[in-house]
């Protein structure tokens, strides 16, 4: 199991976000986690890597515990985090951006080679190579921001909401994108409010809502289930 | 939790009628000067604090004092005012300008306010220092046959020309009492709100119609009100005001950062923090004149040695004890600096 | 006002100019960095430049070691000390603001005060960069501001490429532009933070070097110089170096100018005046990023 969360609570300035969730991501596949604003579903992700340690409970990424640990120790054991807003780095260019992806990796020639790969899941970014980020449109620095975080080659890629503010063609694309990068080897945690697209490409779905996992399953047979058509699927 | 309110009460009426009877006690014209000095610079201080308790750090103190002294002497030696009168006129000037500059200051965010309060001191001093005809420019101000009228009570009369300083120094005290008493009442009310509200969330706080820029403006107001009142009492006390930049006037930003020093020391989360603090600094730095010159090295150290060591300050000594106790026998996780100057 | 320039006083004015621009230059980069990298402003920067000037004092003038050398030798313990500034003072804060300003205001206390005890009183003076005036087509040219022009220049340089060009320089781009994206890439804030200081605090001991070279020394002269840095930090805009240099110059040569019909006081008045007024009106500065 590349990555177990065993009864986790984050606090945020005395109330309980998350409250005592546990679920897992099996390497080689995409897990989704689905909620409305405010469920903890960024949360989850920010305490996955580090930015806000837990109150209580234990997160495990391959076989080693993390929770507690600090972002940059938890980065270098092989997570990728594409942030709510995408984080990207304005005014630097779009190579700049991806350079810095590549922070942690040592191989010059490796990091090249890293650099041809993800030109050819973007090829978009190859043509705005010098172009500073914040010039990019909405669909493009959303595209670097994976990009970026897959400089690192990370072994699972955490990825919150990528749909958001994108048009219908865009999630398309990416939703073609995400399932290439889990191809390629590296699992993903997906983190959306638009489920028809995650479960779309998901295996494993969980629902969160008010900080609690209340459904879980496979991705296909929660797309047919009522209560997420209801609440997620707008049926 | 009666009996430690009995138990402050106690201590409180006990200081204010040693307070009250010292100058019976020292009646030496140089100590009763310092215990003014001091006084004054409490009350300062507490108006430092209380901007503080509103979130903002305002390193201006000193200048906000030059601008009621200076007002409060010019108003009296050009217009022929009664120091009495001025004295308030100068705390009045000293909040309109407040008042013109909070505005577009408080628009500023965070650390560059600072910066804005620091330079804002230095401004004054090079106004004052320029404007020549207006204010004696470099060489000062000097005016040493002004004073508060005397006062006649019954037969007594009171002279506040500084001879004696005892007439001048229960002026000085009954003043920074009753503004105290002032900034004492509007922490519980305004002040509290204002905290209480950044403390949990700005937005919870505007949408309970509580407008925060407002509030935090008009305490500001009123600090510098009292803070320039200060420097127009000091201003009628010594006779002399002097715009120069060298660290040993007055005016200098070096005691805007002793009133820093002072307030951190005293413990920002209690009102009496400040008095703590001034008057042991105050006092320690008189009866150590020989360590003038490696006072700012002392006093510098302390400032760091403090926000590391005991960042509630002299007020949350009680704290630290089984803290300290627990770092030397077993091994404390807790890392320096962990507890913020400002919890609560 | 009656001033005749003739074009020996203009060219001089702007060597100065660029000269003054140069060394604020130096001050200001070190203290946007460390703003935009650790989000703190460090009161004792001033000091920093003016503990970067005495040790030259020290090495070169009490103890006869070539001033160039003597120069190079204090940007590197300079930049040293401002490591362990980092280490040992700021990291464990956490970055609680009242802390940071209680303990930079605290260190620049001490700090000027410990070069005011340990050297002897009187103003000094570092030897002359290159003595002597250069002769240009009739127009005389100070050398040692050419030479100070040619410093700032290329550590400048020297700086943009770093920041560009390596790893290193990118991290630090990237973490003042966006701290949590930074972390997300396996970036070390720790690491980050220790450079910024180490750097800022080598490029601001050059300058207090080029300004006790051409004016002199004091152990206060701390002041003004925090006054400049501050200054090129709000006319540029926080985290941008093209800001910085931008701001440098602008104030250099406006100083420069305007000293001819005011006097020298303008060096204080102006940098005030433009602090509180781009503050008040244009907080982001000309080129302001976050």
């Amino acid at each position: 199991m590349l990555l177990e969360i065993k009864n986790l609570w984050v606090n945020y300035g005395g109330s309980d976000i998350l409250k005592g969730i546990s679920f897992e991501v099996e390497e080689g596949s995409i897990v989704t986690y689905l909620g409305n604003n405010g469920a903890g579903k960024s949360t989850t992700l920010r305490a996955i890597c580090g930015l806000k340690p837990p109150a209580s409970g234990e997160i495990w990424f391959n076989g080693k515990r993390i929770d507690g640990k600090l972002p940059e120790d938890i980065i270098k054991l092989g997570l990728g985090h594409v942030l709510e807003g995408r984080a990207l780095f304005p005014y630097m260019s779009v190579l700049e951006n991806l350079v810095v992806g590549a922070y942690l990796q040592k191989n010059r020639r490796q990091i090249n080679s890293t650099l041809e790969e993800v030109y050819t899941h973007f090829p978009r970014l190859k043509e705005r190579v010098s172009q500073q980020a914040r010039t990019l449109s909405g669909g493009e620095q959303q595209m670097l921001a994976i990009a970026r975080a897959l400089m690192g080659k990370p072994k699972l890629l955490l990825l919150d909401e990528p749909s958001l503010g994108l048009s219908p063609l865009m999630i398309k694309e990416i939703g073609k994108i995400i399932q290439e990068i889990q191809k390629r080897g590296t699992s993903v945690l997906l983190v959306e409010q638009n489920a028809r697209l995650a479960l779309g490409i998901a295996q494993t779905g969980y629902v969160l809502e008010t900080g609690e996992i209340v459904l879980s399953g496979d991705a296909k047979i929660l797309l047919n289930d009522p209560q997420v058509k209801r609440a997620y699927l707008g049926i | 939790m009666t009996r430690t309110k009995l138990g402050k009460l106690m201590i409180g009426t006990a200081i204010l009628v040693f307070v009250f009877l010292l100058p019976l006690i020292i009646s030496n014209i140089y100590w009763l000067h310092v215990f003014i000095l001091i006084a004054l610079m409490i009350l300062v201080t507490a108006s430092m604090r209380a901007i503080y308790r509103t979130g903002e750090v305002s390193l201006g103190t000193a200048g906000f004092m030059l601008l009621g002294g200076y007002s409060a002497a010019l108003f009296s030696i050009r217009l022929g005012l009664s120091p009495w009168l001025t004295m308030l006129l100068g705390g009045l000037f000293t909040a309109v300008v407040a008042a013109a500059l909070a505005y577009p200051f408080f628009r500023i965010k965070g650390v560059y306010f600072v910066i804005t309060t620091l330079l804002t001191g230095f401004v004054f001093l090079y106004i004052a220092g320029y404007l020549t005809d207006l204010t004696g420019g470099w060489p000062g101000l000097h005016f040493f046959d002004l004073s508060p009228e005397p006062i006649k009570i019954g037969s007594l009369t009171l002279d506040f020309s500084n001879k004696t300083n005892i007439p001048y120094y229960y002026f000085a005290l009954i003043f920074v009492c009753i503004s105290l008493f002032i900034l004492y009442r509007m922490e519980h009310s305004r002040i509290g709100l204002v905290w209480k509200s950044i403390r949990e969330n700005d937005a919870l706080a505007k949408s309970l119609g509580v407008n925060i820029m407002a509030q935090k403006i008009f305490i500001f107001v009123v600090a510098c009100f009292f803070t320039g009142l200060a420097g127009a009492v000091y201003a009628f006390h010594v006779h002399a005001l002097s715009p120069t930049t060298t660290p040993a006037n007055i005016f200098h930003f070096n005691t805007s950062v002793y009133c820093l020093l002072y307030m951190v020391v005293g413990g920002v989360d209690s009102f009496y923090g400040p008095l703590i603090g001034t008057a042991l600094f105050m006092l320690v730095t008189e009866l150590t004149r020989s360590l003038d010159l490696y006072r700012p090295l002392l006093y510098g150290g302390i400032l760091i040695l403090i926000v590391f060591f005991m960042p509630k300050g002299l007020i949350g000594l009680r704290q630290y004890i089984p803290e300290w106790r627990k770092k030397l026998s077993g091994r404390s996780k807790k890392k320096p600096g962990e507890k913020s100057v400002s919890t609560q | 006002m009656g001033v005749t320039l003739s074009g020996q006083d203009v060219i001089q004015t702007i060597i100065n100019g660029l000269c003054m621009g140069g060394m604020y230059i130096l001050i200001g980069m070190g203290l946007t960095i460390i703003l935009s990298i650790m989000n703190i402003l460090q009161f004792a920067h001033g000091e920093v430049y003016m503990l970067g000037a005495f040790t030259v004092y020290f090495l070169c003038v009490l103890h006869g070691v070539n001033l160039y050398l003597a120069v190079l030798v204090s940007m590197f313990t300079t930049a040293i000390i401002g490591l362990l500034i980092e280490r040992i003072l700021l990291r464990p804060l956490k970055g609680v603001f009242m802390s940071y300003v209680c303990v930079t205001t605290g260190l620049s206390l001490i700090m000027q005060t410990a070069v005011l005890l340990s050297f002897t009183k009187g103003t000094k003076q570092l030897p002359s960069l290159w003595k002597g005036p250069l002769d240009v087509y009739g127009v005389f040219i100070s050398k040692e501001r050419i030479v100070a022009i040619v410093i700032a220049l290329f550590l400048t340089l020297g700086l943009y490429i770093f920041l560009k060009q390596t790893k290193y320089g990118l991290a630090m781009t990237a973490s003042a532009q966006n701290r949590e994206g930074a972390l997300m890439q396996g970036i070390n804030p720790n690491v980050m933070s220790a450079m910024a200081m180490a750097i800022g605090s080598g490029l601001a001991a050059v300058g207090g070097a080029l300004g006790g070279s051409i004016f002199n020394l004091d152990p206060y002269m701390g002041g003004l110089a925090f006054l400049k840095g501050i200054t090129l930090i709000v006319i540029g805009g926080l985290g941008s170096i093209p800001g910085t240099v931008v701001g440098g110059l602008i104030l250099g040569i406006a100083e420069s100018v305007l000293a001819l019909f005011f006097g020298s006081q303008m060096g204080i008045i102006l940098p005030l005046i433009l602090v509180i007024a781009f503050l008040v009106f244009r907080p982001k500065g000309l080129f302001g990023h976050d």
